[in-house]
């Protein structure tokens, strides 16, 4: 039981100011040592910070991180995405319901563990992987389990600090010398939790030569260096820059940092592995577009992450890289965390952007564009991690030398997370144009042994699958888009001859159900549509015309919907179905046998995804 | 109310004493808080009770009940001291700021915060400046300021402290009295008051007298002021006032101190009671006749920001009911006059021919154009707020006022406060709400509003049975505990046969206006033990 | 405000600059079906049906995207027409909508829309019905069968920008979004005060008053406009009476000063009118009862009784109350009464009250 005085006191560390909202939550869910938000505290909240039931209600409700039922101490949630589902999630499930006597949604009876599955949580280089509060754990097998709950029963906090070593930023990236590592650079070198060492590695002379640039030269550079956006969008990031209306009134930028595409985790690995770098890039950005507050969106599920950029940001203000009047220019910036509820759409920088001011994180029709009434409806520049760790660089070297690497229309380096059947797994960086045949040849080290190359999920479940014909394809911004595929955020997830093709789209479709904020009606309904026809599908119970009838519902949804969700599982589903045709229609048939989607049909995924 | 409903968009600031906005006014409350909460105004509330306003204010200020005039004063002690006021408008608009001035020199915050029943003057303080900086800012009042008896100085103070900011006459300010009943406004304008024809013109006037005695072609119009309902319920126990024409008011649960109420309906020898119900008052009748309720009827109503507005028939009339004027008609006939309105058009007409406010007003025009008096010609759009560059008595007059404390002051014998009221579902005395089932539904019954510490002083919870007693009467009641009231005060609404809160209300009245002082009085709360036997 | 030139259907027209599509679209007579939007709260853009095409490939809701200049807006050609229909299956897929028993029957904008498009029998649903709230009893006067529910948000808009109590919120996410009232989800235990907005803002039967079901379908109500007879705000209100005459519903109007707002006594407090406790004769007492009598006893009785008060004590025993619920006509005439008539200004009303 949490008491009123102790509500009042959370209340009063964060700030009663609606915008709080999800701190002030999770803190809460943490004291309750429950992992629960009981429908008293919630009141409680309510009358302290003058917000009526129903927008606690409806808050909650939307964050599936949040629970109004009690819980446990630990909540184990196992990542059931793509990467993870086709690692084997479905037995590690099963170790646990072995190993502790409980399903999915049950808590043990010494109210220890509680299991739920929960979609992408950035690990996807070590699946399966699982997360145990706050804690990150990877390449996950029965014998590491037992081991891990031990650790758990021994009374370790699960707030962070006990991630498994092979989540860590220096063991998540592929350490090759081929590579064009400019964002990676720092990464297993300099020490990410000391801005004296990245000080040294040449930290903060970026921020420094702009500061002493008119803003308007600043945002010349960075279009000329012809940078664009890595979250998946591909917007030139100076051109977005020049759009932030001018005039007095406060501006911020965001960080967009809601990594949750299944199969991402470079964000993750950048913001643990060179947080300075984020907080430098966010200061010029605040620089070129006259903001002086930044704020960085990181998912809650991303503990680790948040500490470490904590403590950086705490450095970064001791060592005047933060603060007013910077290096002596009279520009003054900070830059604040906001967390995330767990909720993929807030990924999209208007739900972000509600979800930042203690909103459900529905996007908001454009126009209003963020620059012209974004946070608070205050002109807002918001750019994924990558992006805004690119700009440093570019101010340190200039626009040619950014230049140097990458496509004419791509200039540049971009990330790629590697997952699936390969020898090596993890972060690369490449030049922008990268083939996938380079890509899992070189830095992948070809397949396992045993497996055949099927299909690349590229771009994540918003991108599309790529075959054997596509495996010379330069992988940059545009020309994927040309061949019905998209580069997206850099996933490259490879599925080998045991992954069927009808029960990757039964679990990409089934995110999308689950992760649809259902505003729109388009995309509530249609996501829900699709998931059930997949599933029958994978039944068997389905016929060809199911087929074209999904086709047709996701065509009607990439036109009407309101955000990128709800128009992109066309892509998933049309490449699956143009290179597979076959066992899609070989799914038709009731007397087709698929191992593959009866294991993933079993006791586990029965039940739907709430 | 000076200024205008769709003027509430304009303001930057809003200051609510002395209404429960949200509950007597919904519609108008509600509007204000899209305003504060939406659009980010300032809002200041005075009242005894944390009432709904409260909880959206930037300072709420909890006084005691009776104390207005000294927050006000206490409020320009402070915009004085500071040069908050806006000089130039003082200056050219207003006369008599030397003599107030004079006045508020003892209101300190401290002084006030004492009589206010306030912990902390600096609330005073910055009230007054958040007050000061916001212009226009609109002040709104309710019953919470006239209903005592010095309420006519409580409304001179608010318009006081309007003029010292220069806030009247301007859109978005102004002081804005939320009128309780449809159509007191209209019944004012019309002329229902002793002292004056329709328009305010004074009886007294003999120029006046002159023009309605031609108009209405009558010899001479009799030119002393009469009496106020309070009055000639003395008057008739006094047996001056013999026989009482009440049209549509209900004056045994809505007048103060009950008892004395219906003493006086007995000692008449002719009470004539027209309305829709037999009420609580045409019980007491001699004559009562029944007449049409406003679904039936065609007529106008003036609403509390002086729009005049056409209603329309929706039902069909039952029984052998008539139109109200249809019945003065007949009686004034039956008396010799020779009246002959075949509709209520031809009286409106009639009327607005010596209503100088409403001249320019037809039914024509009221049925397309949003028409607020004064409107003087046909070719006129109406006013959208009053005093517009000047005052109707050219410079407005700042009065300089003294706080006096109510007429009965608690004491060991009756050691807390009662103030009374409304509640949002029901009205005034429940003619119409107590008859309308959801209404009845939600509020079923009576109750005292009590705090949690005073509950537990008198060993009280939720629901159980309280008596409460003034020096005029007793009432058993439940009790509602609630964090409303301020401590040692307790509110009853009024609108419940079977506890009328004016058995205990006082009839003390405001010298000037009559206004009975229903919003406080001494009284004692206990609790009712359960008879050994019945547990 | 700056005019701009636009393509509406191939004609070139001109507009404000600022206005959206929708706005722009109606100035020239043309009509956009709409469901999400309504005139009175903020635009939300979430049901679609809006949508049209603009320069020749993006499809944008009229309700949401500002016109600018040369733009080329087609509101109307089959494949949009496919596009609405595809919408409105999805919208009748997920929910229960079956007008045999809802009270919105013949006032549904859904049930318009379907029908305006032609929709035939919809396709089998592919997806389960997720059923939600049905809490038609935990508030005296509002009903709730979210099985009808478009999920729209009027209703939370309404009384978020309109009444403020804040009462509705969406909960639940995706598929399975629902409305709320808060952490237990019933409408009569939340902090609704029956104001009744959102009813009157719901563009389907998810939200009715209690006082509809079985009293006369849409098209068998009478709607006549007066004003409220409780506070001194003076909302117009528009008064639904069916076939037998019998008053059904209030909604307010949005040419008073409340703008389309009513409070709950504005919304259900007119039983009275039609109680059987209503007088219909006049009664005189006689023998200490109160009997009834006819106008003619009533009014000679009363009309004599005054006069020889009159006489005997002068006209200034003689007392009136006038009344601030009846017309400005018959205050008027009541004092004229009193003082050309009787001879006194003895006149007074419930100002003070």
């Amino acid at each position: 039981m949490i008491a009123k005085d102790t509500i009042r006191s959370v209340v009063e560390k964060f700030g009663s100011e609606r915008e709080h909202l999800m701190a002030i939550l999770r803190e809460l869910e943490t004291l309750s040592e429950r992992n629960v938000l009981a429908p008293t505290v919630l009141e409680g909240v309510a009358e302290e910070m003058n917000l009526p039931p129903s927008a606690l209600a409806g808050f909650v409700d939307f964050y599936t991180m949040f629970k109004t039922a009690p819980r446990a101490r630990y909540v184990i949630r196992v990542c059931k995405s793509t990467p993870c589902h086709t690692s084997g999630a479905i037995n590690v499930l099963e170790a646990i319901g072995r190993l502790l006597g409980i399903r999915e949604k049950e808590a043990t009876a010494d109210g220890m563990f509680y299991l739920e599955t929960c979609e992408c949580l950035g690990a996807c280089s070590v699946a399966p992987a699982m997360m145990v509060n706050y804690d990150l754990h990877g390449n996950l097998t029965e014998e590491r389990l037992a081991s891990i709950l031990q650790f758990y029963r021994a009374g370790a906090s699960g707030d962070g600090e006990g991630c498994g070593p092979e989540t860590s930023a220096a063991a998540t990236i592929i350490h090759d010398e081929r590579q064009t590592a400019r964002l990676l650079a720092h990464i297993g070198r300099v020490d990410p939790g000391e801005i004296a060492r990245y000080r040294e590695a040449g930290g903060y002379t970026g921020l420094r030569r702009a500061v002493g640039m008119s803003p308007a030269d600043v945002v010349a550079v960075v279009k000329d260096s012809g940078l664009r956006g890595r979250g998946g969008a591909g917007f030139p990031a100076g051109l977005k820059w020049s759009f932030v209306v001018k005039g007095p009134m406060q501006k911020y930028v965001i960080c967009n940092a809601d990594e949750g595409e299944p199969g991402t985790f470079k964000d993750r690995v950048l913001m643990e592995g060179d947080p300075h770098l984020l907080l430098e890039g966010m200061a010029i950005c605040g620089f070129a577009t006259d903001a002086t507050v930044g704020y960085i969106y990181v998912r809650g599920e991303y503990r680790r992450s948040i500490d470490i950029l904590q403590r950086a940001i705490d450095q970064a203000r001791l060592d005047g890289c933060l603060g007013e009047d910077l290096f002596g220019s009279g520009f003054s910036f900070d830059v604040f965390i906001k967390e995330g509820g767990g909720a993929y759409v807030c990924g999209e920088e208007t739900s972000l952007m509600n979800s930042m001011e203690g909103l459900r994180g529905y996007p908001r029709f454009k126009p209003p564009f963020p620059g012209q009434a974004g946070f608070q409806g205050s002109p807002s520049t918001v750019n994924n991690v990558e992006t805004l760790m690119s700009v440093p660089m570019i101010l340190q070297r200039g626009a040619e030398w950014f230049k140097e690497v990458g496509t004419l229309s791509c200039p540049g380096t971009k990330l790629f997370c590697l997952s699936g059947v390969l020898n090596r797994t993890g972060l690369v960086e490449l030049p922008m144009g990268a083939t996938l045949r380079e890509i899992i040849d070189v830095y992948g080290r070809g397949l396992r042994e045993g497996s055949h190359f099927k299909f690349a999920q590229v771009g994540g479940s918003a991108g599309g699958v790529l075959c054997e014909d596509l495996m010379d394809l330069p992988l940059d911004i545009d020309t994927p888009m040309k061949h019905g595929v998209t580069l997206g955020s850099g996933v490259v997830l490879v599925c080998d001859q045991t992954t069927c093709p009808v029960d990757f789209l039964v679990q990409t479709m089934s995110f999308f159900e689950h992760e649809s904020c259902g505003q729109c009606v388009p995309c509530r309904v249609g996501t829900a549509q699709l998931h059930h026809t997949a599933r029958r599908l994978a039944q068997r119970t389905a016929e060809w015309a199911d087929v074209e009838k999904m086709r047709e519902t996701a065509a009607l949804m990439k036109k009407t919907s309101l955000c990128a969700l709800g128009q992109s599982p066309i892509m998933p589903l049309e490449t699956l179905v143009k290179n597979f045709p076959a066992e899609f229609e070989a799914h038709c048939r009731a007397d087709y046998g698929c191992a593959a989607c009866d294991r993933s049909l079993g006791r586990y995924y029965t039940a739907s995804s709430h | 109310m000076t200024n205008s409903i769709r003027e509430i968009p304009v303001s930057e600031a809003f200051f609510i004493i002395g209404s429960n906005t949200t509950e007597n006014h919904p519609v108008i409350a509600s509007m204000i808080k899209k305003a504060v909460i939406h659009g980010g105004k300032k809002l200041v509330v005075a009242d005894p009770r944390k009432i709904e306003m409260a909880r959206y204010a930037d300072i709420f200020l909890q006084i005691l009940p009776g104390t207005n005039i000294a927050l006000l004063n206490g409020l320009m002690h402070v915009i004085l001291r500071e040069g908050l006021h806006d000089a130039a408008y003082v200056q050219t608009r207003c006369e008599g700021f030397e003599a107030l001035e004079q006045t508020l020199q003892k209101y300190t915050p401290e002084y006030v915060a004492g009589i206010c029943g306030l912990a902390d003057p600096d609330q005073i303080v910055a009230a007054a400046r958040l007050l000061a900086a916001a212009k226009p800012m609109a002040l709104y009042y309710c019953m919470g300021i006239t209903q005592f008896k010095s309420g006519v100085n409580g409304v001179k103070s608010v318009a006081n402290l309007q003029m010292l900011l220069g806030n009247l006459g301007v859109a978005g300010g102004g002081v804005n009295p939320l009128r309780g009943q449809s159509n007191v406004q209209g019944a004012c304008d019309m002329g229902g008051l002793p002292n004056v024809f329709p328009a305010y013109q004074p009886v007294t006037n003999p120029d006046a007298r002159k023009k309605f005695e031609q108009a209405w072609g009558v010899p001479s119009l009799p030119e002393t002021p009469g009496l106020t309902i309070v009055e000639s319920l003395n008057a008739a126990i006094d047996g001056k006032v013999r026989a009482l024409y009440i049209m549509g008011e209900n004056p045994v649960l809505s007048d103060p101190n009950q008892h004395h109420v219906i003493e006086a309906l007995k000692a008449l020898d002719l009470l004539i009671v027209q309305d829709i119900v037999l009420t609580e008052t045409a019980e007491y009748a001699h004559v009562v006749l029944p007449s049409y309720s406003f679904l039936e009827k065609e007529g106008t109503v003036s609403n509390t920001e002086r729009r005049v507005q056409l209603m329309h028939r929706v039902v069909e009339p039952v029984g052998d009911d008539r139109e109200d004027w249809w019945i003065t008609q007949a009686l004034a006939n039956r008396l010799g006059a020779q009246w002959d309105y075949r509709g209520a058009e031809e009286i409106f007409d009639e009327m607005r021919g010596v209503t100088p406010s409403y001249a320019g007003m037809t039914w024509e025009r009221l049925d397309r154009e949003l028409l607020q008096w004064p409107c003087p010609t046909e070719g006129h759009p109406g006013t959208q707020f009053l005093h517009k560059d000047r005052f109707a008595r050219g410079l407005g007059l700042l009065t300089p006022i003294d706080y006096t404390p109510p007429a009965e002051e608690v004491d060991p014998e009756y050691p807390m406060v009662l103030t009374t009221g409304r509640v949002l579902e029901h009205f005034h005395t429940g003619t119409m709400s107590r008859n309308s089932r959801i209404l009845n539904e939600i509020v079923p019954g009576p109750y005292v509003e009590i705090g949690p510490n005073d509950a537990r002083n008198i060993d009280v919870s939720d629901g159980e049975i309280v008596s409460v007693s003034t020096r005029r009467g007793s009432l058993r009641l439940k009790a509602f505990i609630s964090d409303r009231p301020k401590a040692n005060v307790v509110f009853i609404p009024f609108h419940f046969r079977e506890a009328a809160a004016n058995v205990l209300t006082i009839d003390a009245l405001d010298p000037a206006c009559k206004i009975p002082e229903f919003k406080v009085c001494a009284c004692k709360v206990e609790k009712v033990y359960p008879r050994e036997d019945v547990r | 405000m700056a005019t701009i030139q636009i393509k509406l259907n191939g004609k070139t027209v001109e507009c404000e600059r600022g206005q959206t599509i929708l706005d722009a679209a109606a100035a020239h007579g043309v009509r956009i079906p709409t469901l999400c939007y309504h005139s009175q709260i903020s635009r939300t853009g979430a049901c679609r049906v809006c949508a049209v095409r603009v320069n020749k490939t993006m499809y944008k809701t009229a309700c949401t995207e500002p016109v600018a200049p040369g733009m080329d807006i087609v509101t109307v050609d089959p494949e949009i027409l496919d596009m609405r229909r595809g919408i409105l299956n999805f919208l009748l897929a997920e929910g229960d909508h079956n007008c045999l028993y809802c009270e919105a029957n013949g006032a549904c904008e859904l049930q318009s829309l379907c029908f305006e498009h032609g929709i035939d029998v919809p396709p089998p649903s592919s997806a389960p019905r997720n059923l939600r709230v049905r809490d038609v009893s935990s508030s005296e006067g509002l009903r709730r069968e979210e099985n009808r529910c478009v999920l729209c948000g009027r209703c939370v808009k309404a009384c978020e920008e309109i009444q403020l109590s804040r009462v509705w919120n969406f909960a639940g996410r995706g598929s399975h979004t629902h409305l709320t009232t808060g952490i237990r989800d019933l409408l009569g235990e939340s902090e609704c005060v029956q104001c009744g907005q959102c009813v009157q803002l719901c563009p389907t039967g998810a939200l009715s008053f209690q006082t509809v079901l079985g009293r006369g379908q849409a098209w068998e109500l009478t709607s006549r406009n007066s004003v409220c007879v409780y506070c001194g705000v003076g909302c117009q209100i528009n008064f639904f009476t069916n076939r037998e005459g019998q008053l059904v519903k209030a909604e307010g109007s949005i040419h008073g000063p409340n703008r389309g707002h009513l409070c709950v006594k504005g919304r259900f407090g007119f039983d009275f009118v039609q109680s059987p406790k209503r007088l219909k004769t006049p009664l005189i007492r006689k023998e200490g009862q109160l009997v009834e009598a006819t106008w003619d006893e009533a009014l000679d009785y009363a009309a004599g009784r005054l006069a020889t008060i009159k006489a005997e004590h002068g006209p200034d025993a003689v007392m009136s109350f006038t009344s601030a619920k009846c017309t400005n006509e018959e205050n008027y005439l009541l004092q004229k009464f009193m003082r050309g008539v009787i001879g006194t200004n003895n006149v007074d009303h419930c100002a003070r009250l």
